[in-house]
């Protein structure tokens, strides 16, 4: 008899359960709005910007302190995701300020959204920083040149592109698949813009004798480099300076192109839709105030876009490099058939 | 009587042909053959459990076939007694009174006297799982009983008993059948269970009837 | 009822194409020679894995029947949880791991099929130690009792008697294999794409979402009528195991333990570097309460909605064209899935959790059922027909004889499920709207350089995985020992 109660108790929780959670699925979809409704501002971005030891939480507090409003950021996981985020955003949520989308997928965004376009304050910009950087409706928040990283003592690093292709450096790089990682659409563009597509591929074809593998992400070609199972990686110029202030160790060089590095800007941008354009017009004017850009530039481990930031710092030490511009649009256009062409490669 | 017409089912090794088939309202109808021969083909089409769309089944002025399994009101004892395992012999009877909405008072009623028909009072609070084969067939037997079925459907229901448990068992039957004068269909392919239960016997071979005779 | 509860998870488990296709304003059917060439590999290298998993499981199956005879103790505390391992962990750091420890690692087609049969032997192995014990053991005593030595059993019948349900098994880790993402990515190089891959690229690079709809069907209707015309044989399976000395091999072992101590060897070693980093990073220090309490909550959550799914499933289960459909149905494309939740309900922090628990539910559901969940309630077929006869209703039915008896079986795969919760970042990282969770933290330390600290915390994800499993494995197991007893 106990056991029949048993049974029947624990079936009838069973069947409580269906209606509750019927219930609670119907309740939230129907909920209208944002459970953070009472935000002022929404800010969206990709997960380490908006992590704890990201840049977001330390300049976000600041600004709540100082203009008394609160702040609702939102993480779209991957930098490459926060377009298709936005795209399928719920429509009764509006984001007011979208942060952390690069040269190479502003296209896109102008794609899904309409910008609203800024009028930039007096602002000193960082000397290196390529003046075809500033747009009328993105402004860059920090930028860095892209390079390849090693470990000091495991090989003599690279001077050129040419010399990847040397016998020395066979099955040492882990590089970034182009179709899945931004950094990896970097290096695709640099080389074909610096070479030109067709020698471009063939040089890629030719590169393949060295590559050790290609990854998704930048996080996991980092982590074979960083694993020791790659010698050589495609990352930052800046890269050395993580190692160097969080690990305290001074092994992590950035090998000098001679004939010039690619470069990536991060931009900040504020949708036509905005809810409170004011506050996010001041949000953005104040991430180019010099000590949110210090801030930035400790946390992100990227250049400041603001002159004379980095000074005292280690990012001062970093070594000036030629930057190779190069126009995005144009290989943006024909993306399609360069990553098929770089399937096909076979890399 | 009960009629059993077009029975006709095609299946790819072997089809069943049973044009008409008459039970008996009271006693043994046995359905004897080999294996292979089809007995259990009809047996789970009478049950409902295989679609038989030319089937007309007339029960005493109804029609079964027109009314799902559950409905139909039979009492089965399959071969392997499928007994419910995490239940009591006691519950796996008394689930059977509790579907057909048989009142509590009856129900106690009935199984008192069934479980003293069938020697069950030693076992009735110990879990299916843990019973003797002889035991599940007693405890099966009942559960089919208790349910006030129209006819006792029996699928080869001492087959899987040694032969002093076959004999023990074939006597309990016949003196509930004594008690309870309802039709019984039984499927089997064991003379012993013909010579001494059946009233009337339909030998099936290759899905046909191929002879009926009924037993003094 | 049971009608309309057959329609209930016909929704559930079709609503993320529902879904997208809804978001997607239809469907583009542009379709490529390329496209084609993809399915043809994707369809390739998930035939092959499933095949080495299955002859490496089948070796690694009668090492854990061997240490079940001789070691019951190192079987069941560490065996056994070695076996489910490398399918709990997240797919990068097995790939970062075997990559360490596999030197020089094979890259292209074979290093595909190498990673996949690592993930999947394990669980591989489980399944056909079931299998064998239950229906090789007593017929390879018979053969072993004539003079046939274990080769000519297995090959002269052996295998042949438990063919279908090795295909089962071997469908399993085909589905997982079909939607495979990251391995062929970094381990296949460029001209191995699978169609997860070109999913993810419609939709990442293309923002073409009726495109990807289309190809997220297409891997879908594919692995369908595959599995729908592959005939399935579920079978009652027996809980206990019989000693079997016969089909037993100490070879197996090893082979058994593989997988996971390529993954242990390969994470382990960086724990003062990753405990530097986390002693640096007061917030997080400040939070992780915090985001462990809500994986918690997105655990016990996925093993709960994933219990109600197993029990409803097992109500209608009995209905033949719906059986079809649910053996046949694989999981849907985790990004489709992904973005299908993500444009459901309002946004915020309890939305995102309850996205997760849905998503993670419907992606988990489907392969465990083909795992376990349809032989279980196959088993109680009988059951159902004989309670049927006796005129009980569908209700009374599902109540006394379905539930009680696949309670256990219920929560174990539930808490499979909820250990699959706490590693998720595949799904989590496109329905989240910040780092609620411990995966989705490991994730973003590892796009900040401190990979090291997201091994330390992936050690602490499989600690509380191994807990949340415990609970619900631990609650079935009491029920059962009470029902049976």
């Amino acid at each position: 008899m106990v056991m029949e109660k048993q049974k029947t108790s624990t079936f009838a929780i069973l069947f409580a359960l269906l209606p509750i959670s019927l219930g609670l699925l119907i309740y939230w979809t129907s909920e209208s709005g944002s459970e953070n409704s009472n935000a002022d501002l929404t800010i969206i971005s990709y997960g380490s910007f908006v992590s704890s030891w990201g840049p977001g939480p330390a300049v976000g507090k600041i600004f709540e302190k100082e203009y008394g409003v609160k702040l609702q950021w939102i993480n779209a996981g991957d930098a490459g995701l926060i377009i298709e985020r936005l795209r399928f955003q719920n429509a009764n949520q509006s984001v007011d300020v979208v942060l952390g989308l690069d040269q190479l997928t502003i296209d896109g965004a102008r794609e899904v959204l309409e910008w609203r376009n800024f009028s930039y304050p007096e602002i000193l910009w960082h000397k290196r920083l390529p003046k075809d950087a500033l747009q009328r409706d993105f402004v860059p928040f920090d930028w860095g040149p892209l390079a390849f990283v090693y470990k000091k003592g495991q090989l003599d690093p690279p001077k050129s592109l040419e010399e990847l292709l040397s016998k020395k450096y066979q099955g040492t790089i882990s590089l970034q698949d182009p179709r899945t990682s931004t950094p990896g659409l970097q290096f695709l563009y640099w080389i074909l813009s610096e070479k030109g597509i067709d020698a471009g591929f063939s040089f890629l074809g030719n590169l393949s004798e060295s590559i050790h593998s290609i990854s998704t992400s930048w996080s996991t070609s980092y982590g074979l480099f960083k694993r020791g199972q790659a010698k050589l990686t495609f990352s930052y110029l800046t890269s050395p300076i993580y190692h160097m202030i969080e690990e305290e160790s001074g092994d992590y060089r950035a090998a000098i192109f001679e004939d010039g590095h690619p470069y990536q800007v991060e931009y900040v941008g504020i949708p036509e839709k905005c809810k409170n354009c004011d506050l996010a017009e001041a949000f953005v004017n104040f991430l180019l105030r010099p000590e949110i850009q210090k801030i930035i530039m400790a946390k992100n481990y990227m250049l400041p876009v603001v002159d004379q930031i980095e000074q005292g710092t280690e990012f001062a030490n970093i070594p000036k490099v030629r930057l190779i511009p190069f126009s995005a649009q144009s290989l943006t256009r024909d993306r399609r058939s360069l990553l098929e062409r770089w399937k096909k490669l076979g890399l | 009587m009960s009629t059993i017409k077009n029975l006709f089912l095609k299946f790819e090794e072997f089809s069943i042909d049973i044009g008409e088939l008459e039970l008996l309202d009271q006693g043994v109808t046995a359905l004897w053959g080999a294996s292979g021969s089809g007995k259990t083909t009809v047996f789970r089409t009478l049950c409902g459990l295989i679609d038989c769309p030319s089937l007309e089944w007339e029960f005493q002025g109804e029609r079964l076939d027109q009314l799902s399994p559950g409905e139909r009101r039979l009492g089965v004892v399959f071969q392997s007694l499928d007994l419910f395992p995490h239940m009591t012999a006691k519950d796996n009877i008394m689930f059977a009174a509790k579907a057909r909405s048989i009142s509590q008072e009856v129900a106690n009623k009935d199984l008192e006297h069934l479980s003293e028909v069938l020697e069950m009072n030693r076992f009735l609070n110990r879990k299916a799982h843990l019973l003797s084969g002889g035991e599940s067939q007693r405890v099966a037997l009942a559960r089919a009983l208790i349910s006030q079925p129209r006819i006792l459907l029996l699928d080869e229901p001492f087959s899987a008993l040694d032969r002093d448990l076959r004999l023990e068992a074939r006597r309990l039957l016949n003196s509930l059948l004594q008690e309870k004068p309802i039709p019984v269909f039984m499927i089997t392919h064991d003379s012993e269970d013909i010579d001494e239960l059946a009233t009337r016997v339909c030998r099936i071979e290759m899905g046909q009837i191929t002879s009926v005779n009924d037993q003094a | 009822m049971r009608r309309a509860l057959g329609l209930l998870v016909i929704i559930i488990i079709f609503s993320p194409y529902a879904l997208s296709f809804f978001h997607g304003q239809g469907l583009s059917f542009d379709i490529s020679y390329n496209d084609i060439n993809v399915f043809a590999f994707t369809l390739l290298q998930a035939f092959l894995s499933s095949l080495a998993s299955l002859v490496l499981g089948f070796i690694a199956a009668l090492g854990l029947i061997y240490s079940a005879n001789r070691y019951p103790v190192f079987y069941k505390w560490i065996l056994r949880p070695s076996c489910l391992l490398p399918n709990v962990v997240p797919v990068i750091m097995v790939i970062l791991a075997s990559l360490k420890v596999i030197d020089p690692f094979p890259f292209g087609f074979t290093g595909i099929l190498l990673l996949h049969t690592l993930m999947n032997l394990g669980i591989v192995a489980l399944s056909i130690q079931k299998i064998v014990s239950n229906k090789l053991s007593g017929l390879s005593e018979v053969s072993a009792l004539f003079g046939a030595s274990r080769a000519q059993f297995l090959f002269r019948g052996g295998l042949q008697t438990i063919f279908g349900d090795l295909a089962m098994v071997g469908l399993f880790v085909f589905a997982i294999c079909y939607s495979s993402f990251a391995i062929p990515l970094v381990v296949g190089g460029s001209q191995f794409t699978t169609i997860e891959v070109l999913i993810f690229e419609q939709i990442r690079l293309e923002g073409d979402w009726a495109k990807a709809s289309f190809l997220a069907l297409l891997q879908a209707i594919s692995i369908f009528v595959l599995c729908y015309f592959i005939p399935q044989k579920i079978e009652a399976t027996k809980e206990s195991f019989r000693r079997n000395q016969y089909l037993s091999s100490r070879i197996g072992i090893p082979i058994a333990l593989i997988p996971a101590l390529i993954i242990i060897i390969g994470l382990f070693g960086s724990f003062s570097m990753g405990m530097k980093q986390f002693l640096r990073l007061d917030l997080l220090r400040a939070e992780l309460p915090g985001q462990i309490l809500n994986s918690l909550v997105v655990a016990i959550g996925t093993g709960l909605f994933s219990f109600l799914l197993f029990n409803l499933i097992a109500f209608v289960f009995y209905r033949g064209t719906l059986k079809k459909i649910i053996l046949s149905y694989a999981a849907p494309s985790t990004v489709i899935c992904g973005f299908a939740f993500l444009i459901f309900g309002p946004q915020g922090e309890v939305s995102s959790l309850i996205r997760m628990i849905l998503g993670i539910s419907l992606i988990s559901v489907p392969a465990l059922i083909r795992l376990q969940f349809a032989n279980t309630i196959y088993s109680l077929e009988r059951q159902r027909e004989v309670a049927v006869l006796l005129g009980a209703s569908d209700a009374e039915v599902f109540k006394r004889i379905i539930f009680p008896q696949s309670f256990f079986s219920a929560c174990f795969l539930s808490g499979i499920a909820s250990f699959w919760a706490w590693g998720d970042f595949a799904l989590s990282s496109i329905v989240a709207d910040r780092s609620h969770t411990v995966a989705l933290v490991i994730q973003a330390l590892m796009t900040s350089y401190r990979l090291e600290l997201a091994v330390l915390l992936l050690w602490l994800l499989l600690i509380c995985g191994i807990l949340t499993f415990a609970l619900f494995s631990g609650i079935g197991y009491v029920y059962h020992k009470k029902l049976i007893s």
